[in-house]
């Protein structure tokens, strides 16, 4: 049987963190080359925060599939959140040390000390989602930094209480912080027709429009985690359609009925 | 697994839901454009209905305060006139009308702090009318005469506006005295003398006696006697049964101081006419009513 093109559309809109579904955006381009000058240079912290959904894992991701061919690059998307286990994954993957039983921050600055290795590139160590980590445990990753035997970018979630956090403990210590931001309505429509021709779906890339683009992004506000979320959903609500030969159903340009669907499917309207 | 049909059904709830606040919005409006027509239509009806009442009730009030004084002010005057002229006419009928006036003016002097008499102008109105309405056609060209006269004097006054304005008082009373000589002296004269002599020169073609009586009238009316009692004759020789001719006869024979002629002349016509104009006339001398 012969796969719908709604179908294969459905799948390029998987809310994933892959390097292949970067989208590469004027905006986003430069944003990322400014954070890859960053890590170039002599910095102890590089901080990257937003809102969900703007990109920070994906940019942290992609920050790690280009920068791990050159140096030294450690990707935590999931908090550690015990701090043992935190010095410990740290010791095992930075320093090659298996470490037995609990490890604090004296025995793992021990562990730090005591490395031998010829590399003169200091160790990046990428933290997605910090704000989760304890506020003594940040401390502790600050101290780690100030060492500079360990570069870190970490990434928050800029809402009022993770703002508070950044204030507390890197205002004063972090040597760059970058903020990413929402698509604008240009960039999201060019965002979904990119996805969509990137996995050879032209005749779904076609349907998006500037029209129903304009609804989908006063629907997400821009939001790329919400938008994959509503697409995704919208090409499956088109899959039913096709499915169950509705003869009503617009293949040249994407129903604002059918995008209002989704966004009541997805909770993004509240109906 | 996706439920698009529940979905579709929230889709329309949704969609209900999102035109409601225009269709409040449309809807409040339209009765807000409704109220305030029939306020503004119920202001201006009340507006009209205020300075119409005032335009109403002032006459009334007027009216009514005629109605209520003219009986009061006027009853005892009427009943007074009345009286008097009850006792008066059984007198006589001209001290009647020598005594209203009298009482009206003592009715007048009694009521001398509110002067409300009733106005008796409709009653003249009236007359006016009836006479104006019982013009005989003679009435009627004499009035055109006046009217034409009436036009001439407004036009001598307007020429002596236009002169006061230029010139002395003393020179406006040459300039009327002028003016009112000139059109007298044309108007008249020049018209009989015109007419005299153009009879007279038909007179002499085809001896009309018609035409000797027609100027023998004009003579006597000049108080050219002498010349009217010659044509009257002539018309006489002419015909002799001509009445009027007769009459002028003997009329411009009185006026030359020949009385006793005249009677003889009148008297023997009457003899052979029976003439009843003759007979007044005859009277008329004797009694020396006609001089």
């Amino acid at each position: 049987m012969k796969s719908s093109i709604f179908e294969n559309s459905k799948n390029i809109f998987i809310d994933s963190v892959s390097v292949r579904d970067y989208i590469q955006l004027d905006r986003v381009s430069t944003i990322y080359q400014s954070l890859k000058n960053s890590v170039k240079k002599p910095l102890k912290m590089i901080l990257l925060y937003g809102k969900p959904g703007t990109g920070k894992s994906m940019f942290l991701t992609k920050l790690h599939h280009d920068l791990s061919s050159s140096q030294r690059v450690y990707i935590y998307q999931t908090p550690i959140l015990d701090e043992s286990e935190f010095f410990k994954s740290l010791a095992q993957d930075i320093f090659n040390v298996k470490y037995q039983g609990e490890l604090n921050f004296t025995q793992f600055m021990l562990i730090v000390n005591k490395d031998e290795s010829q590399d003169t590139q200091v160790p990046l160590v990428l933290l997605d989602e910090a704000q989760l980590y304890s506020s003594a445990l940040m401390e502790k990753i600050r101290l780690l930094s100030d060492t500079r035997s360990v570069k870190f970018v970490i990434t928050l979630r800029k809402t009022e209480k993770e703002d508070l956090i950044a204030k507390e403990h890197f205002q004063t210590r972090i040597w760059e912080s970058i903020e990413l931001e929402n698509a604008s309505a240009t960039e999201l429509k060019i965002y979904i027709q990119k996805k969509l021709m990137k996995a050879n779906c032209f005749d779904s890339a076609s349907m998006f429009s500037q029209r129903p683009v304009d609804l989908i992004y006063k629907i997400t506000d821009g939001n790329y985690r919400d938008t994959n979320k509503l697409i995704y959903t919208l090409f499956d609500i088109y899959l039913w359609y096709e499915e169950n030969n509705s003869s009503n159903l617009n293949r040249t340009v994407v129903s604002n009925k059918i995008i209002e669907m989704s966004a009541i499917h997805t909770g993004l309207i509240n109906a | 697994m996706l439920n698009v049909n529940e979905l579709e059904n929230r889709w329309r709830k949704y969609k209900i839901k999102s035109y409601t606040p225009y269709l409040v919005i449309s809807v409040s409006l339209i009765i807000i454009v409704i109220l305030l027509s029939t306020l503004y239509k119920s202001k201006e009806n009340s507006y009209s209905k205020e300075t119409q009442t005032p335009i109403k009730a002032e006459p009334l009030k007027e009216e009514n305060t005629h109605i209520k004084i003219e009986p009061v002010k006027v009853e005892p005057i009427k009943k007074e006139v009345i009286k008097e002229n009850v006792s008066k006419v059984k007198n006589k009928a001209v001290e009647v009308i020598k005594k209203e006036i009298p009482l009206q003016e003592q009715a007048n002097n009694s009521a001398n702090a509110v002067i409300l008499s009733p106005s008796l102008n409709f009653m003249a109105n009236l007359k006016h009318s009836t006479i104006s309405n019982d013009r005989s056609y003679n009435e009627i060209t004499t009035s055109s005469k006046i009217k034409h006269t009436e036009k001439r004097e407004l036009k001598i006054e307007k020429k002596a506006d236009i002169i006061s304005q230029q010139n002395t008082p003393a020179e406006i009373d040459k300039i009327e005295q002028k003016i009112e000589k000139k059109d007298s002296i044309k108007i008249k004269r020049q018209n009989t003398q015109d007419d005299i002599s153009h009879v007279l020169q038909r007179f002499e073609k085809n001896n009309n006696p018609a035409l000797s009586l027609f100027v023998a009238k004009k003579y006597y009316e000049l108080g050219q006697y002498g010349k009217s009692y010659n044509y009257a004759l002539i018309t006489n020789e002419i015909n002799s049964n001509i009445e009027i001719s007769w009459i002028i006869f003997a009329k411009s024979l009185v006026k030359l101081d020949k009385k006793k002629e005249a009677v003889k002349i009148l008297k023997s016509y009457i003899s052979s006419s029976h003439s009843n104009q003759a007979k007044i006339l005859l009277e008329d001398i004797i009694s020396g009513k006609f001089i």
